[in-house]
């Protein structure tokens, strides 16, 4: 059975000016030890994705349908406070952007560390410290940095210290947003690192949301593209980044400029992602898409499968 | 000749001394944001200058466009000392472009606002002309029609025109010399291709020599002529694009290349190899000899006590480094 | 910036307002007080420098309550009146001009008038005249309230004659012996004649009990009284009177212990407080912001020092040096309000300078520096657009504590005693001891009228922060 099964999730943003369709039915699952990677730009709704899965939309956010089974039972039905006891940090915990931000700078590390453990394991001071001291080591710092403060540690050093809070209840599913686009590449590049063995040593489960494919595709099993709101393709990162089908993917990924290998013409895409509050009719990307054909302006592609395990949302199909 | 020449620039931002340390009288500290570089580019060529945060790269491009005065060294102009050159005529032929293309406009200033400023300022009288030019700067960025764009806001922009009028506003002047700040990192990644390639075609057609500077190597590769590392405030390595990515020399520039994603999937499970320790150190408190040696894995004795200078080792291939 | 774009941000800025409830009654409000600061010299023009004259006021009553109170309480009280005269039937016969008038009174109310005055005016060359003043009641009695001899006072070219009937022990002999008729004996003779209210039996029935404020039963009706006045001189002509019946009511908002109306006082205080609050706020903020705006953009060690030298007007406080500065000053309007600037300037220039220094830090700001724009123009073109809202509001917001404070230090007795301030009711009226005596009439217009004032502009205050606010933040 999947970890984590999200069944036509709709999360809007209730505004004044008119509902903001972030996420506009989105389908997919993710299974033990698999890494899935959600891909897109800004807009596109990866973020709001990633905060529905936990519940802490943002108001005027809601989740407006749509189930989300996290070992089987559908937290969008329980209450605030069974999220807060049962679900939230112990089965799905979130790093968040910008994360280095969220620690608070009058506390040391160790001590916000520990609130988890001692509020939901019930722990003593000095049980949850030693676990943090654990759990430091385990991202690659010195136990030490429990007696630090923030203003103390590098961003590189915060952002482990957020990766090990994430995971300090164990969680089976971790979802990191943007969590290396603060930083330079080379510690990006050792954060990655880092996520890689977790990955392998704990086993758990990542939703890695990045707006950068090639950061993605380093640790993604799994990628999910997503424009406006929706999923327009699904698929193992072989066949996505090497047999990408959505006129949309394919055109990222010729905008993506490689260090390696032979310098290509940059490719662009003319045009802006579409209005959330109306999105286009049919097809989304309908009116930037290079082969859109009449049916795409009135009828909106489903998700289907194209090849084993290679789902895409586009009327070529 | 080329057209801007930096010679053992320097730029230190003294630190503020806590009322103990001044009565101990211990000597002031110093920021080295900019510890003594060189380097010249010649016309029309894409230069770029490429680190990571606290490298010295913004600093260096606030110097070239006379935000702050250097500590020592000089900037040359087309041959000439900017100090000596008169301060408007100076910023008529070098301009600049920001990183954020939503905080380098007033929000309050509508887009005609924004490009008739400089023109304001160049002392152009004449409304009319004035008018002419601004749509003349919109149809060269491909903002179009302009009739259209010029009474919007910054806000009813999306990000990739917003980045096509600061191109406009710094092109509206005939500039020379652009000095552009990571003009693409806040761009979705559909979009940075046009602005890349919008950078070209204004070489092209007006001449223009660029700065460019970035901390992604993947785009400096892509963009630039040549490219020069930056490290703690000074250079590193510099050479042309391609020999740059594909034969480093300094440790520091392999292991930037080396930590590079890329969209390769075959690499993905493989933990990489990154040939480097630890973080970038504070610039106050810079490592002796070498600046790089506590990180870099080849360091030996030398390193330590001496400070490398950058030479020529190949033809057009600059290191600064004990092991050439 | 264009005319247009202003022209447009204002209408928007309009619209938005009109929708808010609470700026559009505090607009309303205070464009009741323009109106009546604008009307006093239109309504009661000499009353603003007479204020100190209490001549002028003579003809009023003292220290009585608005005329509207009749509508609440159970008793009517007379309300002041005065009564023209400008023509007499006159006839001549011998030697002898007679004036005739008769004054129609139709009397309702239950105390009569606190006193009665008649004066008389002539032409011509200084002689006494003899003044014959017949008094009719409805129930038929009559009596002969005065038959005198009058002797002038030259008033600029016209003669002036007149009779206070309380004070004219003739005429209080005529009414005592006329009360006399009808009243309980022993009560009679108690009656002390310099005190004697000698309206009472004027104007009630004619039963026992008619000489005493409690007792005595109105007689509500047709009143006349007959003027007749006798002049045997050649070369005088009366050419008027008038008859003031001092009554226990006056007016919108009463009478002082000084017989002044209190509403006209009130209408010049309005010009005053108005004129006072708009200014001192409108100058505080301008200074807080050029100093806030200036010490921003200069930064470092000027900036340090320029601080510090704010801190200190902050800090001290205000009414011990107000007191200090009015008592060595002159007193006047001005120093007032140089008095409030002083102090409120720095206030405005903490936020002022936090503002300039937020928008500095911008990107576009840097990016106008790289284009080549000095000082000036950053300073006007992009700093000060962002701080005008927060000007506009602090003004409003400034204007009631400014009115408070000039009305604090009117009442410590420290501003311009030639012009009548709001305040400075309150300070005679404290004087009067007016609280105590139950004269609410003097003291509660005064403070409601300092509160209203200042409700209207935080009314208009509190609307313009929310509707600039958000425009702020656009930073």
């Amino acid at each position: 059975m999947s970890i984590l099964s999200v069944n036509n999730l709709k999360a809007y943003f209730l505004t004044i000016r008119g509902a903001v369709r972030a996420v506009d039915n989105v389908s997919f699952s993710l299974e033990k030890g698999e890494s899935l990677g959600l891909a897109g730009e800004s807009g596109c709704g990866k973020s709001t994705l990633g905060y529905a899965l936990i519940n802490l939309l943002p108001p005027p956010g809601k989740i407006m349908d749509g189930r989300i089974l996290i070992d089987g039972v559908d937290v969008t039905k329980l209450s605030e406070d069974e999220l807060r006891k049962k679900v939230r940090w112990k089965k799905i915990s979130m790093i968040f952007q910008g994360a280095m931000n969220a620690l608070n700078p009058v506390y040391t590390i160790g001590y916000q560390m520990s609130e988890p453990l001692i509020y939901h394991e019930g722990m003593s001071k000095k049980e949850a410290l030693e676990e943090a001291k654990r759990y430091l080591e385990l991202v690659g710092l010195s136990r030490d940095v429990v007696n630090r403060y923030p203003h103390e540690l590098s961003g590189g050093m915060k952002q482990r210290v957020m990766i090990a809070t994430a995971l300090i209840l164990k969680p089976t599913v971790l979802i990191a947003d943007e969590p290396t686009t603060a930083l330079d590449v080379i510690v990006q590049a050792q954060i990655i690192n880092l996520m890689k063995k977790l990955k392998k040593e704990l086993g758990i489960s990542i939703i890695f949301i990045s707006h950068d494919l090639s950061v993605i595709s380093e640790i993604a099993d799994r990628v999910a593209i997503m424009y406006a709101g929706k999923i327009v393709e699904l698929g193992s990162s072989d066949s996505v980044y090497l047999k990408p089908k959505h006129p949309y993917t394919q055109a990222l990924l010729r905008a993506v400029p490689r260090i390696r290998g032979k310098k290509e013409k940059l490719a662009f895409i003319p045009g802006a992602p579409p209005n959330l509050i109306e999105p286009p009719s049919g097809c989304r990307f309908h009116p930037r898409c290079p082969y859109a054909f009449d049916r795409c302006m009135k009828e909106e592609p489903e998700l289907k499968q194209v090849e084993s395990g290679h789902f895409v949302a586009c009327h070529l199909y | 000749m080329p057209v801007l020449e930096i010679r053992d620039l320097k730029k230190y931002f003294p630190i503020r001394r806590s009322i103990k340390e001044f009565l101990t009288a211990k000597p002031p500290k110093f920021v080295r944001a900019v510890d003594g570089i060189s380097f010249s580019i010649e016309k029309k060529e894409i230069f770029a200058l490429v680190g990571e945060s606290g490298c010295g790269k913004t600093t260096t491009a606030k110097l070239i466009m006379r935000l702050l005065e250097p500590t020592s060294g000089s900037i040359i102009f087309n041959g000439n000392d900017i100090t000596k050159i008169d301060e408007k005529e100076y910023r008529k032929k070098v301009q600049m472009v920001f990183q954020d293309p939503y905080a380098s406009m007033n929000p309050r200033f509508r887009v005609y606002d924004v490009l008739e400023e400089p023109l304001l300022i160049a002392g152009i009288e004449d409304r009319k002309e004035r008018e002419e030019r601004i749509m003349k700067a919109l149809e060269a960025v491909k903002v179009s029609p302009p009739g259209e764009f010029v009474h919007r806001f910054p806000h009813q922009l999306s990000g990739g025109q917003r980045q096509r009028v600061a191109f406009a506003r710094a092109i509206i002047l005939n500039p020379e010399f652009i000095v552009a700040d990571e003009p693409v990192s806040m761009l979705d990644l559909s979009v940075r291709a046009e602005i890349l390639n919008l950078m070209e075609e204004i070489r092209d057609k007006y001449n223009v020599t660029y700065l460019y500077i970035t901390h992604d190597l993947s785009t400096a590769r892509y963009m630039s002529d040549r490219i020069a590392v930056m490290y703690l405030g000074k250079i590193v390595e510099m050479t042309n694009s391609d020999s740059l990515v594909e034969k480093p020399l300094h440790p520091y520039t392999k292991a930037l290349i080396s930590a590079v994603p890329e969209p390769d999937p075959k690499m993905r499970g493989v933990i990489k190899e990154i040939p480097v320790k630890g973080e970038v150190p504070s610039a106050v408190n810079i490592p002796s000899g070498c600046r790089f040696h506590p990180r870099c894995p080849y360091a030996f004795d030398r390193c330590m006590k001496e400070e490398p200078e950058l030479k020529q080792v190949e033809s057009g291939h600059f290191v600064a480094c004990h092991l050439y | 910036m264009r005319w247009s774009d202003l022209k447009a941000d204002l209408l928007d800025f309009w619209f938005q307002f009109v929708k808010n409830k609470s700026g559009m009654l505090g607009l309303i409000l205070l464009i009741f007080f323009i109106i009546l600061a604008i009307a006093a010299p239109i309504i009661a023009p000499e009353a603003g420098e007479n204020w100190r004259n209490l001549e002028y006021w003579q003809e009023n009553p003292k220290s009585v309550p608005p005329a509207w109170i009749n509508i609440f309480s159970s008793k009517k009280l007379f309300v002041h009146s005065i009564i023209y005269i400008n023509k007499f039937n006159v006839t001549s016969y011998g030697g002898i001009t007679e004036y005739v008038y008769n004054i129609s009174l139709d009397y309702n109310y239950d105390v009569p008038p606190a006193g009665m005055l008649l004066v008389v005016n002539a032409k011509g060359k200084q002689s006494p005249i003899t003044l014959d003043v017949q008094f009719t009641r409805p129930d038929g009695t009559s009596l002969r309230l005065a038959s005198e001899q009058l002797y002038p006072v030259s008033k600029e070219d016209l003669l002036e004659y007149s009779l206070h009937f309380g004070s004219d022990m003739s005429v209080v002999s005529n009414v005592m012996d006329f009360a006399r008729k009808y009243e309980n004996p022993d009560v009679m003779s108690k009656i002390k004649p310099d005190v004697f209210k000698f309206t009472y039996p004027l104007f009630s029935k004619a039963k026992p009990g008619l000489t005493q404020e409690g007792a005595a039963e109105p007689l509500k009706g047709r009143y006349i009284i007959t003027i007749t006045i006798f002049t045997t001189e050649q070369g005088i002509e009366v050419t008027g009177a008038r008859m003031v019946l001092e009554g226990q009511s006056y007016g919108l908002f009463g009478t002082d212990d000084f017989r002044r109306d209190l509403f006209q006082g009130l209408m010049w205080g309005t010009q005053v407080s108005l004129l006072v609050g708009v200014v001192a706020s409108v100058v505080s903020v301008l200074i807080g912001v050029l100093y806030g705006v200036t010490s921003a953009y200069l930064g470092g060690r000027k900036e340090e020092l320029m601080q510090r030298i704010t801190e200190i007007f902050y800090n001290i406080p205000m009414l011990p040096l107000a007191i200090m500065l009015a008592a060595l000053l002159t007193p006047s309007i001005w120093n007032v309000v140089l008095i409030l600037v002083v102090f409120g300037w720095s206030g405005y220039e903490f936020v002022v300078r936090s503002i300039a220094h937020q928008v500095k830090e911008m990107d576009y700001i840097e990016a106008s520096r790289a284009i080549g724009a000095r000082a000036r123009r950053i300073i006007t073109r992009h700093i000060m657009p962002q701080i005008a809202p927060y000007a506009f509001a602090s003004i409003a917001l400034g204007v009631p504590g400014a009115i408070l404070t000039e009305a604090a230090l009117s009442f410590l007795g420290l501003a311009d005693i030639k012009r009548v301030t709001w305040g400075l009711i309150l300070h005679d009226a404290n004087g009067a001891a007016a609280t105590i005596r139950g004269m609410w009439w003097w003291v509660v217009p005064p403070g409601l009228f300092i509160a209203l004032l200042g409700l209207s502009f935080v009314l208009i205050g509190t609307a313009l922060d929310e509707i600039l606010n958000p425009k702020m933040r656009k930073l």
